[in-house]
C-alpha cells in the first residue's frame, strides 16, 4: 500500500529500474545490431505490412510403411561374401507427398538431412556424425514408392576394406530434402529375422599355396594339399574346402564346382584343407596341369587358383595270365605237336594281352607297349631264372625257347593287333605270334617228362622301357610225343655173294643200315622183312623156290658185327618183326640226330642157281623206348 | 684274283666239305604223333577216337602207309577210320589217321594192350633192282582200361569273353547284361559233363573294389566223354559300361577246377549286335511283377468262365 512517508524511498527505487530498464535496452539493441538478429523477420514483417496474421506449418519427416530390411538377409550363418552387395529395402511416406531418402548409417546417430534451393529430391541426406560409416543412401524416391539402397561390401584384405567389419551394425532413417526444414524419421534396424541389424561380411579364405604329392601311378591316390587359411571367426571359424579343375576358365562361383572338375574335399578344415585324388585307369603317363581353388564354408573362394600341376607316374605293363593262350598246329586250345623230323614244326601259336594303366596309346598317339618278350619252356623251368626271355643264355630248344635269341635261331613272329587298342581310354592290346619248336623239344605226355607241362611266359616293356615281370599262362599244354626215324642209306649192300657164302667174305656181319632219330622219343628198333628174288616188288613177293629166291632168315642182324651166326644176331622174319633193342637216346642236338647202326649179313643158299640181282625190302619200324631217360 | 685269294678260297671249301662229311645224308624219313593209343576210363558201349598224325621227311614220292593192327583181344574193337592203307602223295608231309576203339557192351571190365604196327612203301612198285630197300614205319602203342565207374572230371583248355553290351531298362524291367564267358573244354571224364557253375567276383579297374557277384543262369551246354568243345556260360551282370577285372571260378561241383582274372569290357548299349537276357536275366521282384498281373488276369478268366458255365447249367435245369 502507498505512504507517502515512503516516497523517497519510492523515488529512489525508481530510479534504479530506470537506470536498470535504459541499460538492459541498451545492451539488446547493441547485441541486436552486433548479430543482425530478426533481420530477415523485420524484413518481412515489412514486406507484408499489409498481413494480419501469420502461420507457417512446418515440415514433418517421412515415414516408414515398410520397416527397412536386408533384401538378402545375412547372418553369421549365412553372411554377404565380400565383393558381394548388401542391399537393403523399405516403403516410405511422406506427407507432404515429397520425394524421400532412405539413407543407411553404421551408427545411431542421426543423418544429416539437407535441402537444396532448387527441386526437391536433389540433396540426399548424408552420415556426418563423429564415427559414422555411410552403408549407402539411396537415389530420390517418391513418396510411398519401395526404395532400395545398396552398398558393395570389401574384403578385408583389399584396399578400402577396413569399413567392413565380420558384423555390421546399421540403422536405416528416410529422410526427406525440404527446401526449408529437410526432415528425417526416426532410425529403424529391421525387425524381419536374418535381415535386421547387422549385417555380415564374409571375407576371402587366403590361399598362399597349393603342393601335391605326385606322381602317382594310375589307380594310386595322392594328395592336392594348400597351405591356407581364414581369419573369419564369427560365430563359429570358418571350416575350409578344395576343388581341383583342370583349368582355370571353368571355375563357377556360384556351384563352387567346375566341368573339368577332378576332386573336392566334403569336409571342412579350419586350415590348410586337403583333398586325395585317385588317379583314373588309364591314364597317360605325363604331366597334367590342375588348378586349386580354396573356398570357405560360405561358398566363398580365395582369391585366385594355384596352378598345381600333377604327374602321372609310368606304369609298368602286365599281362593276365588267363589272356596268354599257346596253342599247337591243332588249332586254339589244342596240345603242341611236331611234325616236321630233324627241323623245326612252324605255326604253333601264341595269343595274349598286354595291358597297361597308362592306357594302350602313349601322349604321342604311338603304342604304350613298345615291345614284348616270351619265353616258352617246360614247366620245371622257370620264365624268372632258368629260362627268361632276356636271357640268350638259357635258350635249350629241349626246354627253353626265349625270345631272347636272335630269328635266326628262334624264329619268333609277334604281331601287335592294330583294332584291339581302342584308344587312350583302353588298358590292352592284343599280340599274336607263331613259333616254331624244334623236333627235340621235351614230350611232357609219357616218357621221363610226364606230369610236366609246357607254359608260355610273357612280359611287356612300354615307351619308357619300365618292363613288367613275366606272366606264366593259366593255360599249360602237353607236347606230345613224336617219334621219327630216318634211314642215312635206303638199302643194305651186301655187295657180290657167290652161292653157299657169307656176304663180306667172312663170317661177322658186315653190311651197315644207319637210321637217325628225328623225332623226341628214345626208339627201338622192329625188324622185318621178305624174301629176296630178282621179281619182287612190294605187290608181288618172292615165290618159295629154292634156286631163285634167298628167305629172309637167311638175313642175320644185330648191333654189333657179332659172328653171323653167334647168339647175339637175330634171323630176319617176314611175318614176326623182331624188336631189336638199340635204345636209340632222344636227340638234343638239332644239327645232329643220334645215329644207330644195324649190322647186317646174308648166308646165299648153295641151292640158289639164279644167278643176277636180288632184290628186297626190309622194314624198320620204330618203338618208343619208354625206358629212356634224358 | 690273285693265287692267294684262290688258294684261300679253295681251303675254305676244303674245311666246309670236311666239317660235314661226318653229317649223315638222310634218304628217308618217317614219323607218327602221338605214337599211342591210351584211355583208361573206357566204359562199356563207349567210343573212343584218337587222331595220330603220319608225317614223312621226303614228299617228293607217292608213298603209302599199310597198317596193322597187332592187339588180339581186342581187334574187333579197334578200326582204322581212314582203312588199313592210308595214301601220302606227292608234296604231302603229314596225313590223318584215326584210330576208332568201340568198346562192346559186354567187354571185361579189364586193361587190354597192343599194338598198331604201321609201315611206309612206295606207292607203286618202284624200288632199286638188286638191293635190299627200307622201308620205314612206326609203332602205335595200344593201352585201353574198361572200367564200371563214372569219371566226371574235366579240363579247362582256354577261355574268353568277348565285350558285351551293358543292361537295359524297359519300364520298370532292367534286363542285365550278358556276359558271353566261352570255355574250351576237354572232358577227361567218361560221362557227359559241363561245370556245374560258373562264378564271377567283379572289381573296379584296379581290382580293389568288389563291384558285383554273379554266377551263370541255366544250363551249359555238355561235352561228350573224351571231347574237347567249347562251351558258354551266360552271367548276368548289372553293371554300367566301363572295363572291369572279373575273378571267374569254375566249379565241378564242388571242386573248383579253374579260376583267375580276365578283363571284362561292358560297352554302351547297342555296341555289339548280340542279343542280352530276356526274362532269365529279371531280378526275382521283376519276374514277380510281371508274372502277378498275368495270373492274376487268368484266375480272373478261369473265374469268369467258371460263373458263366455255372449260370448257363443253372439257366438249364
Amino acid at each position: 500500500m502507498y505512504t507517502r512517508d515512503e516516497l523517497p524511498q519510492y523515488v529512489k527505487t525508481a530510479g534504479k529500474v530506470t537506470v536498470f530498464t535504459a541499460f538492459t535496452g541498451l545492451l539488446v539493441f547493441m547485441v541486436a545490431f552486433i548479430f543482425d538478429l530478426g533481420n530477415k523477420e523485420i524484413n518481412q514483417a515489412l514486406a507484408q505490412n499489409s498481413a494480419t496474421t501469420t502461420l507457417r506449418v512446418l515440415n514433418t519427416p517421412p515415414v516408414f510403411d515398410v520397416l527397412p530390411y536386408e533384401i538378402i538377409g545375412s547372418s553369421t550363418t549365412t553372411p554377404t561374401n565380400s565383393g558381394d552387395t548388401v542391399s537393403w529395402g523399405a516403403v516410405a511416406t511422406d506427407s507432404n507427398g515429397a520425394p524421400y531418402f532412405m539413407i543407411v548409417c553404421s551408427t545411431a546417430d542421426a543423418p544429416t538431412a539437407n535441402s537444396n534451393a532448387g527441386t526437391l529430391g536433389t540433396a540426399p541426406p548424408a552420415c556426418e556424425a563423429p564415427g559414422a560409416i555411410q552403408w549407402g543412401v539411396s537415389a530420390s524416391t517418391t513418396s510411398g514408392d519401395p526404395v532400395v539402397v545398396s552398398t558393395t561390401t570389401v574384403d578385408r584384405n583389399d584396399s578400402g576394406g577396413g569399413s567392413f567389419t565380420e558384423s555390421n551394425e546399421w540403422y536405416a532413417w528416410v529422410c526427406d530434402d525440404d527446401i526449408n526444414s529437410p526432415q528425417c524419421s526416426l532410425s529403424s534396424q529391421g525387425a524381419f529375422a536374418t535381415s535386421t541389424s547387422p549385417f555380415n561380411v564374409n571375407s576371402r579364405p587366403e590361399l598362399t599355396s597349393a603342393p601335391n604329392d605326385s606322381p602317382a601311378l594310375p589307380g594310386d591316390p595322392f594328395n592336392f594339399d594348400t597351405v591356407a587359411e581364414d581369419d573369419d571367426t564369427d560365430g563359429e571359424a570358418d571350416t575350409l574346402f578344395i576343388t581341383v579343375c583342370d583349368t582355370n576358365t571353368l571355375y563357377s562361383t556360384s556351384t563352387n564346382s567346375c566341368s573339368d572338375f577332378r576332386a573336392s574335399s566334403t569336409v571342412g578344415t579350419l586350415t590348410d584343407p586337403t583333398v586325395p585324388y585317385t588317379v583314373p585307369v588309364p591314364t597317360q603317363d605325363q604331366s597334367y596341369q590342375a588348378f586349386v581353388y580354396v573356398r570357405d564354408q560360405h561358398g566363398h573362394e580365395a582369391l585366385a587358383p594355384i596352378q598345381s600341376d600333377f604327374i602321372v607316374a609310368n606304369a609298368t605293363p602286365t599281362v593276365q595270365d588267363t589272356s596268354i593262350n599257346m596253342s599247337g598246329i591243332g588249332g586254339p586250345g589244342s596240345d603242341l605237336t611236331l611234325t616236321i623230323l630233324a627241323g623245326e614244326t612252324p605255326s604253333s601259336t601264341l595269343t595274349f594281352e598286354v595291358l597297361d594303366d597308362n592306357s594302350c596309346l602313349n601322349f604321342d598317339s604311338d603304342p604304350e607297349i613298345s615291345e614284348v618278350g616270351i619265353s616258352i619252356f617246360r614247366s620245371p623251368f622257370r620264365a624268372t631264372t632258368t629260362c627268361s626271355s632276356t636271357n640268350a643264355s638259357h635258350y635249350d630248344p629241349n626246354h627253353c625257347y626265349t625270345s631272347a635269341q636272335p630269328p635266326s635261331s628262334w624264329d619268333l613272329v609277334c604281331t601287335a593287333s592294330s583294332t584291339s587298342c581302342a584308344g587312350a581310354g583302353d588298358t590292352s592290346i592284343e599280340y599274336s605270334c607263331t613259333f616254331p619248336l624244334w623236333f627235340v623239344a621235351d614230350p611232357t605226355d609219357f616218357g621221363p617228362f610226364a606230369g610236366d607241362d609246357w607254359v608260355a611266359a610273357v612280359q611287356g616293356a612300354d615307351d619308357n622301357f619300365a618292363t613288367g615281370t613275366q606272366t606264366t599262362t593259366a593255360f599249360p599244354r602237353t607236347l606230345e610225343q613224336n617219334l621219327g626215324l630216318e634211314s642215312v642209306e635206303g638199302q643194305i649192300a651186301y655187295g657180290d655173294v657167290a652161292p653157299g657164302d657169307i656176304s663180306g667174305n667172312g663170317l661177322n656181319l658186315h653190311a651197315t643200315s644207319v637210321i637217325v632219330n628225328v623225332g623226341n622219343t628214345a626208339l627201338d628198333q622192329q625188324v622185318a622183312g621178305q624174301s629176296m628174288c630178282s621179281t619182287f616188288s612190294p605187290s608181288t613177293l618172292c615165290p618159295v623156290d629154292e634156286t631163285s629166291t634167298i628167305p629172309a632168315p637167311r638175313q642175320r642182324f644185330g648191333t654189333s658185327t657179332f659172328l653171323y651166326l653167334g647168339p647175339e644176331t637175330e634171323e630176319l622174319s617176314s611175318s614176326t618183326p623182331v624188336t631189336l633193342e638199340i635204345d636209340l637216346a632222344k636227340t638234343t642236338s638239332t644239327s645232329t640226330p643220334n645215329p644207330a647202326t644195324t649190322y647186317w649179313g646174308i648166308e646165299v643158299p648153295n641151292e640158289i642157281t639164279f644167278a643176277g640181282d636180288y632184290t628186297g625190302l626190309n622194314d624198320f619200324v620204330a618203338e618208343v623206348d619208354q625206358s629212356f631217360s634224358p | 684274283m690273285n693265287a692267294r685269294f684262290l688258294k684261300f678260297l679253295a681251303l675254305l671249301i676244303l674245311l666246309v666239305v670236311s666239317s660235314t662229311s661226318n653229317l649223315p645224308v638222310v634218304e628217308a624219313g618217317f614219323g607218327i604223333t602221338p605214337p599211342y593209343v591210351r584211355n583208361s576210363s573206357l566204359t562199356r558201349n563207349s567210343t573212343y577216337e584218337q587222331q595220330i598224325l603220319l608225317v614223312r621227311s621226303d614228299t617228293s614220292i607217292p608213298q603209302k602207309a599199310e597198317i596193322t593192327v597187332d592187339a588180339p583181344e581186342i581187334l574187333e574193337w579197334i578200326q582204322i577210320v581212314e582203312g588199313d592203307e592210308i595214301k601220302m602223295p606227292v608234296g604231302v608231309q603229314k596225313v590223318p589217321m584215326t584210330v576208332r576203339v568201340s568198346v562192346p557192351d559186354d567187354a571185361d571190365f579189364s586193361e587190354y594192350e597192343g599194338s598198331i604196327r604201321i609201315r611206309t612203301l612206295p606207292d607203286g612198285d618202284d624200288l632199286a633192282a638188286g638191293a635190299v630197300s627200307i622201308s620205314l614205319g612206326a609203332l602205335v602203342d595200344i593201352k585201353l582200361s574198361v572200367i564200371d565207374r563214372q569219371i566226371r572230371d574235366f579240363r579247362i583248355r582256354q577261355i574268353s569273353v568277348p565285350d558285351l553290351n551293358e543292361g537295359t531298362k524297359a519300364a520298370w524291367l532292367f534286363f542285365p547284361g550278358k556276359i558271353r564267358f566261352d570255355m574250351l573244354l576237354e572232358n577227361t571224364g567218361n560221362i557227359d559233363i559241363s561245370p556245374s557253375e560258373v562264378e564271377f567276383r567283379i572289381f573296379d579297374r584296379t581290382g580293389k573294389v568288389l563291384l558285383e557277384e554273379t554266377s551263370n543262369l541255366g544250363k551249359i551246354d555238355t561235352v561228350e566223354p573224351y571231347g574237347t568243345d567249347t562251351i558258354t556260360a551266360e552271367i548276368p551282370t548289372r553293371l554300367p559300361q566301363g572295363t572291369y577285372i572279373a575273378r571267374y571260378k569254375i566249379y565241378n561241383d564242388d571242386e573248383v577246377k579253374q579260376e583267375g582274372d580276365l578283363t571284362l569290357n561292358i560297352l554302351p548299349d547297342g555296341s555289339v549286335q548280340v542279343a542280352g537276357f530276356g526274362f532269365a536275366g529279371l531280378s526275382v521282384a521283376h519276374k514277380v511283377s510281371v508274372l502277378l498281373p498275368i495270373f492274376a488276369f487268368m484266375i480272373a478268366l478261369i473265374y469268369l468262365v467258371h460263373s458263366l458255365r455255372s449260370n448257363k447249367s443253372r439257366r438249364r435245369k
